[in-house]
């Protein structure tokens, strides 16, 4: 475990800097876990006082990179919450094979599991075809990484118990080729796919989708940024679209009431009832 | 006494050391308290329900930037970490497992040691991995109580012997003696 130690103030100064010299703006992020990372970031590259860290960071662009790519969070598994992929199959999906052109979000990526995951249901059921999926990073370094679709063979059993609670006759290797320690995604399953580097606390989205993928996003926000996030997204999701938070988020900005209904409550699966 | 939130942790194997807690604090007991307990992470429910059979408050898996109550024990969910903000609610992350788990106790305590610093207790109970040990010399170094189950009793070991190494536990106890201290905390 990360043995140093940062306090607020530094901690402070560190988000005031990035955001003035790089377009990133963490103020509003959930300081507890925030901090945690920025520590084991610190410990494991030698740094013993936030200056160093923001002088590095101001001065060697790469290296900022990787300061970005560790400190945003990846989602450790594919097929999480196995419980929640049978509902999305059930009550959305099922929805999709009956038209074309439908379109997908997953917004502030920073690892593929996720769209991994979603990917390998989509041809399970045989609809790749009918969908456009469009993924974003805040990170470059996550986007490449993304693309690559390779995951470590290690990893696997994680995975692979996860898949068999979807789908007890399913064998998560059939999408996968094993190439020494790692294993990557049949790279047919990406023909629909779009991985751009963007930020949409920022930049308005362009399209508005049929499923917004948002999972374990927003804890790492407070509550006013997750409030903040949670509208922006919902102004980008068609009438009887659908969004997905993680199953112990929730959506809960004055008015949402009349903007969603419940699809599953205990997946967090909601439906957009009017538009704006 | 100017201790106002206890957390405790432990592994699976502590469940009954915990529901002994739970059920000997009265209904006034009023410091909210955090459960980090290791457990499967694909089962999502049954602990919370397992946990309340005997107790007399409230016992809940919070949401994410649940308001931290009296009241109220408050139990990790499964496959989530927990953390303690210091406008004093609570925030989960799904960042990698620290000491193999997910919820991990060193995450919590630490956590919780910044946030609460001397109004904190630590409590840590059976375990069969380290987890724990660098959590709770951060409830120490935060000027917290630290408290740890007697190894004797334990058991396994690892987790409580792992923190009497890793820095000055307070209070060595049985958990029948845990128990009788946190009853008379507020008498």
């Amino acid at each position: 475990m990360d043995r140093t130690t940062v306090g607020i103030s530094e901690l402070k100064s560190l988000i005031l800097n990035i955001k003035s010299n790089k377009e990133l703006d963490f103020s509003n992020y959930a300081l507890s876990s925030f901090k945690r990372r920025v520590e084991s970031f610190m410990f494991r590259f030698h740094f013993l006082n936030i200056d160093e860290l923001i002088y590095k960071i101001n001065k060697d662009e790469y290296f900022y990179d990787l300061f970005i790519d560790d400190i945003l969070v990846d989602t450790t598994e594919l097929f999480r919450d196995p419980e929640f992929w049978k509902e999305l199959k059930i009550s959305v999906l099922n929805k999709f094979k009956f038209s074309g052109n439908l379109k997908i979000l997953i917004p502030e990526c920073n690892s593929g599991e996720e769209l991994y995951s979603l990917l390998i249901i989509l041809d399970q059921m045989g609809i790749l075809d009918n969908v456009k999926i469009c993924l974003t990073s805040l990170s470059k370094l996550n986007v490449e990484k993304i693309k690559n679709a390779a995951i470590e063979l290690k990893k696997m059993e994680v995975n692979s118990a996860n898949f068999e609670r979807f789908d007890e006759n399913g064998n998560i290797f059939d999408f996968f080729t094993k190439k020494g320690l790692v294993v990557k995604l049949n790279p047919d399953l990406f023909k629909n796919v779009e991985l751009i580097h963007h930020n949409l606390l920022k930049d308005e989205l362009d399209e508005i989708y049929n499923l917004i993928l948002y999972r374990n996003k927003i804890i790492y926000y407070n509550q006013q940024l997750k409030t903040d996030a949670l509208k922006i997204l919902s102004r980008g999701i068609k009438k009887d679209g659908f969004i997905a938070i993680g199953i112990k988020e929730t959506i809960n900005f004055p008015g949402v009431e009349k903007e969603f209904v419940v699809v599953s409550d205990s997946e967090k699966i909601y439906k957009k009832i009017v538009i704006e | 006494m100017s201790y106002k939130y206890i957390v405790i942790g432990g592994s699976a194997g502590s469940f009954q050391t915990v529901t002994s807690i739970l059920a000997a604090l009265p209904k006034t007991f009023n410091m909210p308290i955090f459960l980090c307990l290791h457990r499967l992470k694909h089962v999502r429910s049954g602990f919370v329900e397992a946990l309340s059979i005997k107790s007399n408050i409230n016992v809940v898996e919070p949401s994410d930037k649940e308001v931290v109550r009296q009241r109220n024990a408050y139990l990790a969910p499964a496959n989530y970490h927990m953390y303690f903000e210091l406008g004093n609610y609570i925030s989960l992350s799904t960042e990698p497992a620290v000491n193999h788990s997910r919820p991990s106790i060193d995450i919590s305590f630490a956590s919780a040691a910044y946030a609460y610093k001397s109004k904190l207790i630590g409590i840590l109970l059976s375990g069969a991995n380290g987890d724990g040990a660098y959590g709770m010399k951060q409830v120490k170094e935060n000027g917290g109580l630290t408290i740890v189950q007697d190894p004797e009793e334990c058991q396994v070991k690892t987790m409580t012997s792992a923190a009497i190494k890793a820095t000055q536990i307070d209070h060595i106890l049985t958990s029948d003696q845990i128990v009788d201290f946190l009853v008379n905390l507020k008498k």
